[in-house]
């Protein structure tokens, strides 16, 4: 009965609870490592046992930045598309394969990180070099992060082999483009780790091309973060609405924004190279105008939202410029800590524009600014998103309700996780802009006045990132709660609808074909040439390093 | 409440009703407004230095 009213199985409800659990085990280990790392940076507290920073470091990048993110998204995903257009057995079965080959892989790399084999950071750039293992590990996360793409390219294809002529639904449709964005970005992490760093690890080849290892990594680094994005943004789009109690403010533009991230995600990787010697500038150029492009879906995501508030107060009476803004359930979880993450992706926006032009990216690279601009875009917007969606979607899978006490819970969560942001992420842009490095423990550099500047900032993440440590200790506390305590129940599954009488989605917006192909051609036009050019110019390549960092 | 007039007239000039946004127009703007500001800001520090 509970599986009926709420469309999901029992069966699929333990899938995607599985996913939820390695989502906030994850969230302990990381948030811990990020707490110490925070402590580290004040100058007054030295690791126990010999553990080193980049050891820490490594755990808290890989397991928050790459593990916690992708177990999220793939749960969460398979949710929606067992919700919107159905799961088969079968296809449950490969569900599941794609859970054990995730988390058999990252066993297996946590284990090398935690042994100290591999404290190469989670951009494990050459020439440091971990433990072979490492890199295995990492590819049987991404092979079983392919299987659930493929799984949910075949559910949305049997749902349309059925509904010919209809439109997919709008969630399974944007569950669809991050896991094309994802398979197509994955194709060059892959190509890197297995043409190049598993033999270079196992000492099969003497040398690595540093330049070429980089380029590939971030063909598939930018996209990355439109992986973590955009499950936010279905929830933003498709979900919000109706918690707030309207309706999606346009299923085309909702559909339109999400094909704009597919095709202009993909061929910008060199926003992250800019300082890098050996690319050309005129094709870094190419490449940062067509970030710049990503500005659009953005805004047309923020206006979405601002109309779907507007147009739903209104509705409800709420009358005025800002009247509407009233009516907003300030006091629901579902809605308040997703909407803070909304407001805290305006700074992050901000930082990101000033972060890919060129000049400005002299400024702030490499700098703990940059760590700051992520934990607002990642740690904040996307996670407190993904905060709000556990609100429903854990109880959901339980089988419970969301009571009195675990809304309160929640709000109280929410506003720990931005004043302790507010706190880290602030001292962080500062420091950052007075020149203190990222990925760096204390040093006082021999008495340099410059780095004397930045201590009140260090000291200022550390409070900080004790707050936010309190934080993730209450959503432990609530996951726990939800997953085991709350009341028994039927909580409804929140899936918002296209207003009445709305124009109908024009069909071009679902012709695949067209939009592979130009997200193909536009991957071909930004790197063929330079790509090329770097391969037929690279210095000699490098042998490993696995000291002082790496694999010592 | 001048809007609601407005949004009464414009349903009865069209079959289908355009909904009143002018909160979002200047929300938005807002946004954008601050994305330009704080872009000068840093590019001011980066001729600064
Ligand atoms: C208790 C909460 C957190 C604290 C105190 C914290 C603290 C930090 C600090 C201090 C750094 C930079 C250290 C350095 O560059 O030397 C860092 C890096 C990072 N954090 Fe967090 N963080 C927290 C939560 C998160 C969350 C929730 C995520 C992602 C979901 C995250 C993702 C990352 C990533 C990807 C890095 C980059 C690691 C690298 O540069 O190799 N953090 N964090
Ligand atoms: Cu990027």
């Amino acid at each position: 009965m509970i599986a009926e009213k709420t469309g999901l199985s029992k069966a699929d409800s333990r899938l995607v609870m599985s996913f939820m659990w390695v989502t906030f085990i994850s969230l302990l280990i990381g948030g811990l490592m990020g707490l110490l790392q925070t402590l580290v940076r004040t100058g007054n507290f030295n690791l126990p046992f010999g553990i080193g920073y980049y050891q820490i470091l490594t755990v808290h990048g890989v397991i928050l930045g790459l593990v916690l993110t992708t177990f999220f998204i793939i749960g969460f995903q398979f949710a929606l598309m067992a919700k919107t257009v159905g799961m088969t057995n079968k296809q449950r079965k490969w569900a599941w394969a794609s859970f054990w080959v995730m988390l058999i892989g990252t066993i297996a790399s946590a284990i090398m990180i935690l042994l100290g084999k591999a404290s190469v950071l989670y951009t494990f750039y050459a020439p440091l070099k971990a433990h072979p293992i490492f890199y295995f590990g990492l590819t049987f996360v991404v092979v079983g992060s392919w299987i659930a793409c493929f799984v949910n390219f075949h559910q949305l294809y049997q749902w349309k082999k059925k509904h010919q002529g209809e439109h997919s639904p709008l969630l399974a449709f944007m569950v669809v483009i991050n896991m094309l964005m994802w398979f197509i970005c994955t194709l060059g992490v892959a190509a890197t780790v297995l043409i190049q760093f598993i033999p270079w690890s196992l000492g099969l080849v003497g040398e690595i091309n540093i330049l070429v290892s980089r380029t590939l990594f971030w063909y598939f680094g930018h996209p990355l973060v439109y992986f973590w994005l955009l499950p936010a943004y279905m929830a933003w789009y498709a979900i919000l609405p109706k918690i707030i109690g309207g309706k999606i403010f346009s299923d085309s533009l909702a559909r339109l924004a999400f094909i704009l991230f597919l095709i202009f995600s993909i061929p910008v990787g060199f926003h992250h190279q800019l300082l890098e010697p050996g690319i050309d500038p005129m094709w870094k150029y190419i490449q940062v105008v067509l970030t710049f492009a990503v500005i659009i879906p953005s805004l047309l995501t923020a206006f979405s939202m601002f109309a779907t508030f507007e147009i739903t107060g209104r509705q409800k009476g709420y009358t005025g410029l800002f009247g509407w803004f009233r009516h907003l359930p300030w006091k629901d979880v579902r809605f308040f800590a997703p909407f803070m993450g909304m407001v805290a992706f305006i700074p992050a926006g901000a930082g990101g524009i000033i972060n890919a032009s060129n000049q400005m990216n002299q400024v702030v690279h490499n700098t703990i600014w940059v760590t700051g601009h992520f934990h607002l875009t990642l740690a904040t917007t996307v996670i407190l998103t993904f905060f709000g969606i556990t609100y429903w979607l854990v109880p959901v899978l339980t089988g419970r309700k969301i009571d009195k006490k675990i809304n309160t819970l929640g709000m109280t969560q929410t506003i720990v996780w931005l004043v302790g942001m507010f706190f880290m992420s602030g001292s962080m842009h500062l420091a950052g802009l007075l020149g203190a490095p990222r990925r760096s423990a204390f040093s006082d550099y021999q008495g340099s006045a410059q780095a004397a500047e930045w201590i009140g900032y260090q000291y200022g993440q550390a409070i900080g990132g004790s707050i936010l440590f309190i934080g993730i200790l209450i959503m432990l506390y609530n996951f726990f709660y939800m997953t085991f305590k709350a009341p028994k129940g039927v909580e409804e599954f929140p899936i918002a609808e296209a207003p009445d009488g709305s124009e109908p989605t024009p069909l071009v917006l679902e012709n695949w074909k067209l939009w592979i192909g130009i997200t193909v051609v536009l991957i071909a036009f930004a790197y063929t040439i330079p790509f090329v050019d770097i391969i037929q110019n690279s210095p000699p390549g490098s042998p490993p390093f696995e000291w002082p960092i790496g694999n010592g | 409440m001048p809007s609601t007039n407005l949004k009464h007239q414009v349903e009865q000039e069209h079959s289908s009703s355009e909904p009143n946004l002018k909160g979002t127009l200047i929300s938005v703007s807002v946004v954008g407004g601050f994305l330009v500001l704080s872009w000068l800001a840093v590019f001011g520090l980066f001729l600064a230095r």
